[in-house]
């Protein structure tokens, strides 16, 4: 091709694309607009979601109303007790696992006051006495060598602390006394220490060590006590009176108990599974119930013919039962069941999984002098729970 | 005269197994004549029978009449075997039985029973962590502390023999008085027989009782901790790590206490390595999240033994999610 040709054609070339160029600059319209980016799904179709009617927020009515059971605390609680401030409220007191931190709260505002800073590392186990002057509080690290110490927030120099044992293995605070037990030359001693004076009295003494107790209301009791429970060891009740230790007629395998003045809740193993009993000590009669209840999660209530118990009704109890519960390779989502001590027939009391939605092992159940409000923890996380009966 | 002698000789000699007969008859009466009481030692408030064991008297038995307490029980006429119930523990029932033999005969059988209890209280001495509210378990070669509890007798266990044995051998070389408390070491395999034998000084049995006890695997498991609460007990299958850093427990229970103590072996492995084993705790072990970018998993492992003996450990594995 000659020269003069490939000029003339590279011309030609450069005028057209001139001229396309001026014509979009000038006259073209820009397409609708496309959102490149609102789809990060590969070659999908994406739906568009309805925009939602939304009603103003004058609309929205105001909730003021608390929930009848409604978490008191996130942290962890060694212990807690109900009591009734110089206004006549209700304040709950509690003690932080931990730190040994003593708080109250007002049951009314929710408002929470640091009542005591005292720091006792590692505490684990804590009774408040009912006017919440008094708090004994167990730490320990992972061994069975605890400390018993008590707090006195009504001492001039307060807080007071006092250690009282090094070994205590067992504790309970009761009106005017803290009951606790020690283990002396292969025996359990129960002392009772007086708030009062100081002075700690012998209570009673028993021939093993590995013992559960159940506390009277005085240093006379009575006072109960059984060996711990297993699933394969037998256990025994026993009922003591001053010195006097009696025998009670109920033994088994996987032996755990709560003992009402008359009436005896039991659990034992019957035919490899975990089966639970009224006992009345007045006519030595026994009555097996519908339902396995764990005692050590039980409530007695006062002046009534019922008891209170946590009950998980989708868990069948294995015959390993309580062993494995103790280990917390079983967890429960409970509710609570009032139980009529003659009848043995048990109503629910509160659904607690669907009040909450959260699946809570209730341990350590309480309630107010006036039956309004009752207390637990939940066993997984030691958190403080409160539920206000309305009726 | 010697004709005399010898006829005098054979009377007696053919007369005299007659004389013995009769009077081993005699006190045959005494003897083998019984009231059978099942089960051997009622317990209190409990159901029992009282049977007659007559089988031996030489005569017909021809009515039986029985008194419970001194009060005759007119429904039980003629009943050789009859039902009853125990009282309170420690109150005795007196119970007697008269029996007519033909021949106008009678003779009158007495038993007393009193309701009594042997507890005997388990106390394994292996591990379990301070949380821990049941009673631990015996494991092979631990030590378990046996404790005789006797309600229902006014007799001191000071006054008291006591036979211990552990799969039929005696322990302590033989009765030993006043020993209601023993320690024994649990013998091979998965169960192991305990019986106890308590007799007055007089040597008149007052109560026995046999019982199997298990021997079981020691376990371990897993359980987070924080400094300021401590250890949750919620027993671990997997744990997700949230934050930084988390610190597990590896618990053992029924391990023997000398093998917790002083673990001749004991080793913590990350994804098949050994970890370091914590110099101020070898039970808990502090997990750090790594330092690049991402998730993942790790196995944790944990390791305990006696190398002496070697069913005497534990392993365990958690899933650890980060």
């Amino acid at each position: 091709m000659k020269k003069p040709l490939l000029i003339i054609f590279g011309i030609i070339i450069i005028v057209i694309l001139a001229v396309v160029w001026g014509y979009l600059l000038f006259f073209a319209k820009a397409e609708d607009n496309v959102d490149m980016f609102n789809n990060l799904v590969n070659g999908g179709a994406v739906d568009n979601a309805p925009l939602l009617n939304l009603p103003n927020e004058e609309d929205f009515p105001v909730n003021l109303e608390r929930p009848p059971l409604r978490q008191l605390t996130t942290r962890p609680v060694a212990g807690f007790n109900e009591v009734i401030d110089d206004n006549g409220n209700l304040e709950i007191y509690f003690v932080e696992m931990g730190t040994g931190h003593l708080y109250s709260i007002n049951s009314n505002s929710g408002e929470e006051r640091r009542l005591s800073g005292t720091t006792i590392i590692q505490a684990r186990e804590a009774y408040i006495s009912d006017d919440g002057n008094t708090v004994a509080i167990v730490n320990y690290n992972n061994t069975k060598i605890k400390n018993l110490s008590l707090l006195r927030l009504d001492r001039e120099n307060s807080p007071l602390i006092e250690v009282i044992t090094d070994t205590v293995l067992d504790f309970y605070l009761k009106n005017n006394y803290l009951f606790f037990t020690s283990m002396e030359g292969g025996n359990l001693v129960a002392y009772a220490y007086e708030l009062d004076t100081l002075n700690k009295k012998t209570v009673f003494t028993l021939p093993f060590s590995e013992a559960r107790i159940q506390w009277g209301e005085s240093i006379a009791g009575p006072h109960y006590a059984y060996p711990k429970a297993s699933y394969a060891l037998e256990g025994f009740l026993y009922k003591i009176e001053g010195s006097k230790l009696t025998r009670l007629p109920l033994e088994g395998f996987g032996f755990s108990a709560l003992v009402e003045e008359e009436t005896i809740l039991f659990t034992k193993l019957t035919d490899q599974a975990p089966m639970s009993y009224f006992y009345n000590q007045k006519t030595n009669e026994i009555k097996a119930l519908n339902q396995t209840y764990l005692p050590e999660k039980c409530l007695l209530i006062e002046n009534a013919l019922n008891i209170m118990c946590p009950y998980d009704p989708n868990i069948t109890l294995p015959y390993q039962m309580p062993d494995i519960w103790y280990q917390g390779k079983l967890s429960f989502a409970d509710r609570l069941l009032l139980i009529d001590l003659v009848t043995g027939t048990s109503n629910i009391f509160v659904d607690i999984l669907s009040a909450s939605g959260r699946e809570i092992d209730v341990m350590r159940l309480s309630y107010d002098a006036n039956f309004k409000a009752f207390f637990f923890t939940n066993k997984n996380d030691n958190s403080l729970w409160m539920y206000e009966n309305n009726y | 005269m010697m004709a005399k002698y010898i006829v005098l000789a054979f009377c007696f000699l053919f007369a005299g197994p007659l004389f013995v007969q009769a009077q081993i008859s005699e006190s045959g009466f005494s003897q083998t004549a019984a009231i059978v009481i099942e089960p051997t030692y009622p317990a209190p408030h409990s159901t029992f029978s009282a049977s007659l064991d007559d089988y031996s008297l030489s005569g017909q038995t021809t009515s039986i009449s029985w008194k419970i307490n001194g009060l005759t029980v007119a429904d039980n006429n003629n009943l050789r075997t009859i039902n009853l119930q125990s009282g309170e523990v420690g109150k005795t029932i007196t119970i007697e039985a008269n029996i007519g033999l033909n021949g106008n005969q009678s003779i009158v059988l007495r038993k007393t029973v009193t309701p009594t209890y042997l507890d005997i209280v388990v106390e394994p001495q292996t591990r379990t962590p301070a949380f821990y509210l049941g009673r631990g378990l015996p494991s092979i070669e631990s030590q378990v502390n046996l404790k005789a509890i006797i309600s229902g007798t006014s007799i001191s266990s000071n006054d008291l023999i006591y036979t211990w044995q552990v799969n039929g051998q005696v322990i302590g070389g033989g009765p030993l008085r006043g020993r209601s408390n023993v320690t024994i070491t649990v013998p091979r395999g998965n169960s192991f027989i305990v019986s106890l034998r308590v007799t007055k000084l007089n040597g008149e049995e007052l109560i026995k009782k046999t019982l199997r006890l298990p021997s079981v695997e020691p376990e371990v498991y897993f359980y987070e901790k924080t400094a300021l609460y401590g250890l949750n007990p919620k027993a671990l299958d997997s744990l997700y790590l949230t934050g930084n850093s988390a610190t597990l427990t590896a618990e053992p229970y029924y391990l023997a206490l000398e093998t917790y103590n002083q673990p001749p072996l004991l080793e913590w492995t990350v994804d098949n390595k050994k970890s370091p084993v914590p110099i101020n705790n070898p039970y808990e072990i502090t997990l750090a999240r790594p330092d690049r970018e991402g998730r993942g998993t790790s196995q944790i492992n944990f390791h305990i033994r006696n190398l002496k003996q070697l069913l005497q450990g534990a392993q365990r594995q958690v899933q650890v999610n980060f």
